[in-house]
């Protein structure tokens, strides 16, 4: 008898954290979702915006990545395993460099039809699944339209950070990983320079 | 009572073995699969049905042949493709763009059937006829705000659903990235495409008119967008191969971006004390 109650003890303290888990990523997802959605809400009022300069909508965007994006975390993704090679002295300015390069390929890839100013575009935002090992990571998942028509995917992957704010660390736009495509001409520039040398490369195009 | 205990005990060693367990080979799991994947100088998709191969064995063949494809560009077909924009304004470029996708329907239809596709297959036909009628020969495209969008397919995508290997990363002379599944692809949308059994009967003149204006068209697409790459790249050669690897697991899983990929995970990195 009292061997089941002990069993049924046991099972009910795991169901109810398996519960209390998966019922914090729903929460946290919602709120990823929600987070995702003021961002992009933002990101398409600076692009579709008439009134605004191409040098302001960059700035008003770059304002933008700065509260939202974590640029310290894609930096240090970018590098992979030469992340440890990166000197202390020299983490800051790498870090803003990143920012500069990934505001300008953002900019780049959304804002690419000064031809034809009619054209509006949206992104619906639509499922969230968690993933890591702490319920911190997120990706969101949209569709861009142009023109009320599905223009392609986007994925978001965004994570709470040690500040508990929600930080986007990699965008994938039509499938291409903006993180990943930089990654991988990171790792070729680097497997027979240094990283001074990317740095340097970085900031005579960005800087 | 000591039956109780030992029962208690059993499971709590169970448990506690489990769980070690579990961590220890999943960590152990997840530490190759960041190595391989993040730490090492490609990421590759866990789903082998979508087969994201950034194998480039012939790299320095490969720079050589992009370089002679560059130059050609700049040469050719960039300031073909500035003119034809230049001269041509922005509705008649979209008439001739429309005309063209709409020509590519039968490969399209082809490929859709060959995928077990039937919703594609007969958003194409539907597509298909309403821009052929209504929208005049092609040159319009009334079918997308009907509801029926376009899409892309081809049979190096065919093969791919199909599960056969992408290959190496090869740059094809005047072609640009490819790998042989694409290259073969390319000649079975080739000989699918109408206009090609068409022109067989005609002149050469239109024969060469047709691929040339097929280029400038798709050039003029790209000028900003390759334009904006080479600038913000720090190895234009890369960015592009990423790029073309990429958007082709795009296009083979239609779009959907897929559960496999980009499983990496920055706490997990964390734990395992990988960079970050």
């Amino acid at each position: 008898m009292f061997q089941n109650i002990n069993k049924y003890f046991v099972y009910s303290i795991f169901l109810f954290i398996i519960f209390v888990s998966s019922a914090h990523g729903r929460e946290y997802c919602d709120e990823a979702v929600a987070f995702i959605n003021e961002v992009t809400d933002e990101t398409l009022t600076i692009i579709n915006s008439s009134e605004f300069t191409k040098n302001q909508k960059k700035s008003n965007l770059s304002d933008l990545l700065i509260k939202n994006a974590d640029f310290e975390t894609m930096g240090k993704i970018m590098l992979g395993k030469y992340a440890r090679k990166l000197p202390n002295d020299m983490k800051e300015v790498y870090t803003n460099l990143i920012q500069k390069m990934l505001t300008q390929t953002i900019y780049d890839r959304l804002d690419n039809d000064e031809e034809d100013p009619d054209v509006t575009y949206a992104i619906v935002n639509d499922s969230c699944r968690t993933k890591g090992s702490k319920n911190r990571e997120f990706l969101v998942d949209g569709d861009v339209l142009k023109n009320d028509s599905r223009l392609a995917s986007i994925r978001w992957w965004i994570i709470i950070n040690k500040d508990q704010q929600y930080k986007v660390i990699d965008l994938t736009l039509a499938g291409v990983s903006l993180t990943l495509q930089k990654k991988d001409e990171f790792t070729s520039y680097l497997s027979n320079k240094s990283v001074s040398q990317l740095i340097n490369n970085l900031s005579k195009k960005f800087d | 009572m000591a039956k109780i205990y030992a029962h208690k005990l059993f499971f709590v060693v169970t448990l506690t073995l489990i769980l070690v367990l579990n961590i220890t080979v999943s960590k152990a799991d997840i530490s190759q699969f960041i190595e391989e994947n993040y730490n090492s100088s490609y990421s590759e998709s866990s789903d082998s049905e979508l087969d994201y191969s950034p194998f480039d064995p012939y790299e320095k063949t490969n720079r050589k042949m992009f370089a002679f494809n560059q130059a050609i560009d700049n040469a050719i077909l960039k300031p073909m493709s500035e003119a034809y924009r230049d001269i041509v304004p922005e509705g008649g470029r979209e008439s001739i763009r429309n005309f063209l996708r709409n020509l590519e329907s039968p490969t399209i239809l082809f490929n859709d059937v060959l995928q077990g596709e039937e919703q594609r297959a007969s958003n194409t036909l539907n597509r298909f006829f309403i821009n052929s009628s209504v929208g005049f020969f092609g040159f319009g495209d009334p079918a997308t705000d009907m509801g029926y969008p376009r899409h892309t397919e081809d049979f190096a995508q065919t093969l791919a659903t199909y599960g056969v290997d992408s290959g190496p990363y090869i740059v094809s002379p005047l072609f640009g990235p490819s790998t042989p599944r694409h290259i073969a692809g390319r000649f079975v949308d080739f000989a699918v495409h109408p206009l090609t059994w068409y022109l067989q009967n005609q002149n050469d003149g239109y024969r060469y008119s047709y691929g040339i204006s097929e280029a400038v068209v798709a050039r003029e697409e790209l000028l900003e967008v390759l334009d904006d790459i080479e600038a913000n790249s720090t190895d234009y050669y890369v960015s592009i191969r990423n790029m073309y690897m990429q958007r082709r697991m795009d296009e083979i899983s239609n779009g959907v971006p897929s559960d496999q990929p980009s499983e990496f995970s920055i706490d997990t990195a964390r734990d395992l004390n990988l960079v970050f």
